[in-house]
């Protein structure tokens, strides 16, 4: 029993500390979320982006199909994204992804070449969200800044 | 070869993956590759003093967004794999998926169609190279002479998730008729191949409750299934009766998901019954039990290495399978397993996997009746080598 209880002392602060401490941290996001402008402007919790990004949770408080654009599993700005909302890394994002889309439990999210594409495809695409590293000056018109705390 | 090749080489140079055909339809596909070599027994072939290279699988799967809170997801397989009994294209699922309710603690669904059993962490894609931590699933749970029957089932399933801040519940049910084409368990049961055949007739019951800490960083799942199948036998045949076969395994699965490191154990224990086949084999109710504890660390960006110890009996009360097989006059060697497992694997791209593992085993219980059939020798100490291409878009 001693042995589990150490095993668990072990494994337990590692994941704690692995939880994202965007909660106190008040300075700029490395990555904004971003929506198309028809997706609810309402406060999203930390794990309503998690079951959104992880394909889990499939349509919008609208009842509209959630649009999932992401950058390809090494981009940079892919890593962060992953690493600050929710403290894990690519290859734990595509695991999950996979075991959905090839056991038929759904779509997966649709993988975009780079920055300015996804800026494109994300102000362009009705019920969309991604992600960007900076806000352009002038952002498209449809393009919304997630709230979420 | 060559047409796999080509194949190859044009996942390499045109990175694909998840085409979007429009909007709301998405397309989806895989090709593995198996090589295998053992120092006894067969795998997927005859890999005993040859290389086998019998275990191909392509799939392709559509998901349809129609309207609203209403999808279709569709998958078909083609497997090669020895000489087993669903080689060729098949149905792998087809569903139709409704959200009937959706909010930020809840979502449940109501499916229809072929779907997918929940059963363990790695049946719903046992298939899919990419999804599967080893080529050769840990065979005491997944079972691949069982493999038809867990499959998918043809009926509906009910899927729950409820949220909270970081955990997720899902319950997932389903209630229809497992697949046919189940010549392995026929011959498990009888020793050798018969002129009748094993087949559905009532729907199963096929559940698991899942929870899962932060995307899955921390797993636990219990899962159950009640399947039976009948017997269906040729009027001529004077040694067999209809009888039936029952199967109520329980799985239970604890995972562990670390950045690099990835520890899993699973415990498998299934109360079985054989009933009605006539005098010449009585009525049995063995309980089938296994497990597994399996490592695996990523040492190095997109290659990880994994370590496995894997046991089953086939008749728990039966450790070393004489009671069962030494009194039919068959070696005591094919009731149990133990298998060492040590696998790399490597991501070259997204796209692209190629991965090896090496097998000391002990024991012949999970190993196919069809590539090993009655009347030849199998040994009770073997080596297995086996090697993977997987490409996917």
């Amino acid at each position: 029993m001693r042995f589990f209880a150490r095993v668990i002392l072990f494994l337990l602060p590692s994941s704690l500390l692995s939880l994202p401490m965007m909660a106190a941290d008040t300075s700029s996001p490395p990555v904004y979320i971003i929506t198309h402008s028809s997706v609810p402007q309402i406060k999203y919790s930390r794990s309503m982006l998690r079951n959104i990004f992880t394909m889990q949770k499939r349509y919008w408080s609208n009842e509209k199909k959630i649009k999932v654009f992401v950058l390809p599993d090494t981009h940079p700005i892919h890593k962060q994204f992953t690493k600050y909302y929710f403290g894990l890394f690519p290859h734990q994002f595509r695991r999950i992804w996979d075991k959905r889309t090839f056991s038929g439990m759904g779509s997966s999210p649709v993988k975009i070449a780079n920055v300015d594409k996804m800026l494109e495809k994300v102000s362009s695409t009705s019920n969309a969200i991604g992600y960007i590293p900076d806000i352009p000056k002038n952002p498209p018109s449809t393009i919304r800044i997630i709230n979420y705390d | 070869m060559i047409n796999f090749l080509s194949i190859l080489l044009l996942f390499a140079i045109s990175p694909l993956y998840a085409i979007e055909i429009s909007n709301n339809l998405q397309l989806q596909g895989f090709l593995s590759q198996g090589a295998f070599h053992t120092t006894a027994n067969n795998v997927y072939g005859k890999s005993h003093n040859a290389i086998s290279t019998q275990l191909t699988e392509i799939g392709l799967n559509l998901n349809y967004q129609i309207i609203d809170r209403l999808a279709f997801n569709i998958q078909g397989i083609f497997r090669d794999a020895g000489n087993s009994q669903d080689n060729g294209l098949n149905l792998d699922y087809a569903v139709l998926d409704v959200n009937l309710h959706q909010s930020d603690k809840m979502d449940s669904y109501f499916r229809l169609g072929r779907v997918k059993n929940p059963l363990g962490l790695y049946n719903e894609t046992r298939d899919v190279a990419f999804t599967t931590p080893t080529i050769f699933l840990p065979s005491g749970v997944y079972f691949d002479r069982s493999r038809r029957i867990y499959l998918s089932s043809d009926g509906i399933q009910i899927l729950n998730h409820l949220y909270n801040e970081n955990t997720t519940w899902l319950f997932k049910i389903n209630y229809g008729l497992p697949q046919n084409d189940n010549e392995e368990i026929e011959q498990s049961i009888f020793g050798q191949p018969t002129d009748g055949n094993l087949y559905r007739q009532e729907p199963a019951l096929i559940a698991q409750l899942r929870y899962e800490y932060n995307a899955g960083q921390y797993i636990a799942a219990i899962s159950y299934a009640n399947v039976s199948l009948y017997y269906n036998k040729k009027p001529s045949n004077l040694f067999l009766e209809e009888g039936s076969v029952q199967f109520k395994p329980w799985i239970f699965s604890l995972q562990y998901n670390q950045d690099k490191l990835s520890l899993t154990g699973e415990y498998y224990y299934s109360p079985n019954v054989f009933k009605n086949f006539g005098r010449f084999f009585p009525d049995t109710s063995p309980t089938t039990e296994s497990w597994y504890l399996q490592a695996s660390y990523l040492f190095y960006p997109d290659w990880k290495a994994l370590l496995r110890y894997d046991l089953n009996f086939l008749d728990k009360s039966d450790r070393n399978g004489k009671k069962s097989f030494t009194s039919i006059g068959q070696a005591a060697h094919k009731g149990y397993s133990k298998d060492w497992t040590f696998a790399l694997r490597w991501d070259i791209s997204s796209q692209i996997m190629l991965r090896t593992e090496y097998h000391i085993i002990e024991g012949t219980s999970w190993i196919s009746n069809i590539d090993n059939p009655p009347g030849i020798k199998t040994e009770k100490f073997w080596e297995l080598f086996a090697l993977q291409l997987s490409l996917r878009f």
